[in-house]
């Protein structure tokens, strides 16, 4: 017997040997995707792309704003960038007391740091609410992208207004993560009448042209990113619902999923490890293409005056006001127009990479294995 | 009689009507007894295994008669049959849940797809460990560690952090003894073990189920095409056609004196070592659909007996058993014959077989 087994291991790594991967270290499934992933240019490039434009929106405040990062005023050390950075995320703006008196309103830090005083400045000292005198100027060393009608830094407005679309991202297919997969999961895992229902409901929901819909709702509603982000999300999960059911359809079937029944495991216990995991890659590569729709709406409600409210900043919002004085000054137009581009173009990018990266028979180059 | 399943009846809905998969099968395996179910593809064991387990996907599947009787330990330790068995197909899907696993364990035979691709194998016995004995995740992995040992996995401490897809065939199909075994279940059911392995492997399976029967008590109900495997592991045998039991004996005699031509049909179609032949025989004609079941007995259309009888075509004795055979009178089908006992232990469904018509029903 243990002679029998001494073959068997040399077999067993052998065969794992032929695929190419070492069998030394133990190779998870989300390994695999990751290292197929990292072989898509495409790919690694829009997930770079995401990467600095949620840096950027977690750190604005530090790259562009009216309130020095780090001075010391009145004989004391303050970093009110930093604390208005922090501030910004829940729960931290309740621990972290606002740096006085920099976050008084209509407090000038610029007028009141003298000199001598040390102080470091983000690279852009303006806020994205803050007015200057010159409107409509072109780009210069202190307004990098020139300044708007009102003379409000047009950077520093783009930089916190990537905030606003990384939030939409995240939070609307968020919730339409939760709703799709939860729907998606009850219809394929009970099928029958459950799934009869949650499938007509899904057909319903998509019968709505759903631009049309959140515009109807926004225009109930108070035209505020959070009913923007809830609209979204209550709108856009049917695609991930119709995913999720489908690899359910297909996941239940299988051996392992009657394995786990036949020892004992309870419809919980299989729905949330078992199939779940088993389903995570592909409904993932639909919240990735489901982040661009979302970004690309919030812009579209803002430009149309539904969705974030100037004077707070949204792409969405800055390419209405450049639109509107595009013969005076038509540089404004150019940075929400790519920065939307860019930020749909990468969550696509990541979509497409994911897509072949769980797909076994795509290879790197794209191409389809017969 | 550790379980015994009794007038077992399973039915699909189809769009075309009614399939009996499984039709009336009664059955029974004792502790530290292999009991093999036989048969062509689609004749019915592995639906009849699935429906001990409950298993079956309903709709369209669905058990509509019998009796799945486990009979508890204690009654057997107590020195008689005194207490009451639990009817599987009765009791509620909780009870069952804590049956399945825990008493009643169950093998599959790809054993690939039937571990989670995105577990490793520990965790997956561990899962097992934790339903049903309730231990910490640190005693379950160490159990887990212990079990892969029992089955012959070298260096288990290493592979219990392996996933599927990084084990051999072999190897798998040990991990699925292993999460079998993990609740030391009183019966465990192997649908076809060996099937999806290569010869030297299997013999190793084999090799071990057996040991492990040894070593645990437990009764086996093996489900299995491959009679080779049966006269190597099968203390009993239950030869299936068409969803129906045709004979059922210890396997010695049913290898040495089949009885129904079905089993005759199955050993005479087998390679022979010792014997050379130019073509292997066969059993003309296909399992019929279980849609349409031909009239009389279900094996009579590829019945050696009733086509040598036919062609004869004299004889008053040769018209009387067609009629028997086929009941080509009754407009109704059925009229199958039941599985009666020729002699002690040895059940047989055929009219012609010795003995039949003197034969008591089995129980």
């Amino acid at each position: 017997m243990v002679d029998n087994s001494a073959t068997t291991v040399s077999c067993a790594t052998t065969v794992s040997c032929t695929t190419a991967i070492p069998c030394t270290t133990t190779i998870s499934y989300k390994r695999r995707v990751w290292r197929r992933f990292r072989t898509h240019r495409r790919g690694m490039f829009g997930l770079a792309m995401i990467v600095v434009l949620v840096g950027v929106a977690m750190t604005a405040p530090l790259i562009a704003g009216n309130v020095p990062i780090l001075c010391h005023y009145q004989g004391a050390w303050q970093a009110p960038g930093v604390v208005d950075c922090l501030r910004r995320f829940p729960i931290l703006d309740r621990v972290i007391p606002p740096s006085y008196p920099f976050s008084k309103a209509g407090f000038d830090a610029k007028e009141a740091l003298s000199e001598d005083d040390f102080s470091l400045w983000p690279p852009v000292a303006y806020g994205p609410s803050e007015t200057t005198r010159v409107s409509l100027a072109g780009p210069s060393k202190r307004h990098w992208l020139g300044t708007d009608e009102v003379g409000r830094d047009v950077f520093s407005r783009m930089v916190h207004g990537t905030v606003v679309s990384v939030q939409v991202g995240i939070v609307s297919m968020g919730i339409a993560g939760v709703l799709g997969i939860f729907f998606g999961a009850i219809a394929g895992y009970f099928g029958r009448w459950v799934d009869a229902v949650v499938s007509r409901v899904i057909e319903i929901v998509i019968c709505f042209p759903d631009f049309f819909l959140i515009l109807t709702v926004m225009v109930w509603l108070e035209p505020n990113i959070t009913n923007v982000m809830v609209v979204i999300g209550l709108t856009r999960w049917t695609g991930i619902a119709r995913y999720t059911r489908g690899e359910f359809l297909r996941l239940k079937e299988m051996d392992f999923v009657v394995a786990a029944r036949a020892n004992g495991a309870g419809a919980a216990r299989i729905v949330l490890r078992h199939l779940l995991p088993n389903a995570l890659a592909p409904i993932l590569v639909t919240i990735s293409f489901g982040v661009a729709q979302a970004i690309l709406i919030e812009a579209g409600l803002s430009w149309l005056g539904f969705g974030v409210q100037p004077p707070a900043p949204s792409w969405g919002n800055l390419l209405r006001s450049a639109y509107d004085h595009y013969r005076d000054a038509p540089h404004l137009v150019y940075p929400p127009c790519i920065a939307i581009f860019l930020a749909v173009l990468a969550h696509n990018l990541v979509g497409d990479s994911l897509r072949d990266a769980i797909d076994p028979r795509v290879h790197a180059t794209g191409k389809v294995k017969v | 009689m550790l379980l015994e399943v009794q007038n077992l009846t399973t039915e699909f809905v189809t769009d075309d009507g009614v399939a009996t998969a499984v039709d009336g099968v009664s059955w029974g395996v004792r502790r530290g007894e292999i009991l093999a179910i036989v048969g062509e593809s689609g004749c019915g064991k592995s639906v009849t295994a699935m429906s001990v387990m409950r298993l079956i996907p309903t709709p369209p599947g669905r058990i509509v008669g019998g009796r799945v009787l486990l009979h508890s330990e204690a009654g057997v330790a107590a020195g008689g049959e005194n207490m009451a068995p639990i009817d599987l197909l009765s009791i509620p899907d909780r009870e069952m849940r804590r049956v399945r696993g825990a008493r009643v364990a169950m093998i599959f035979q790809e054993p690939m797809s039937a571990l989670n691709p995105v577990m490793t194998v520990g965790a997956q016995i561990v899962e097992a460990i934790r339903l049903h004995r309730g231990l910490n995740r640190r005693d379950a992995y160490a159990s887990a560690v212990d079990l892969l040992q029992r089955v012959g996995i070298p260096a288990p401490e290493k592979r219990v952090h392996d996933y599927p897809h990084q084990l051999s065939g072999g190897m798998r199909q040990r991990v699925m003894i292993a999460m079998g075994l993990s609740c030391n279940p009183e019966l465990l059911i192997a649908d076809e073990p060996t099937t999806a392995l290569d010869v030297t492997v299997q013999a190793q399976i084999i090799e071990l189920l057996l040991e492990l029967r040894d070593q645990t008590g437990m009764g086996v109900v093996l489900i299995t095409h491959d009679l080779g495997v049966v006269a190597e592991m099968a203390d009993r045998v239950c030869v299936m056609y068409a969803g129906r039991i045709v004979e059922s004996a210890d396997t010695q005699q049913i290898f040495s004196s089949p009885l129904h031509p079905y089993t005759q049909g199955l050993l005479h179609s087998l390679p022979r070592i010792d014997r050379s032949m130019d073509r292997l025989n066969v059993i003309p004609g296909q399992v019929p659909d279980p849609l349409h079941f031909p009239p009389g007995c279900r094996f009579h259309p590829r019945c050696d007996l009733t086509r040598r009888l036919a062609a004869d075509g004299g004889g008053d004795r040769s018209t009387e058993v067609l009629e028997r055979c086929i009941r080509r009178t009754e407009t109704k089908p059925g009229g199958d014959p039941p599985l009666r006992d020729v002699s002690t232990d040895h059940g047989v469904a055929c009219w012609e077989a010795p003995g039949y018509e003197s034969g008591g029903a089995t129980q």
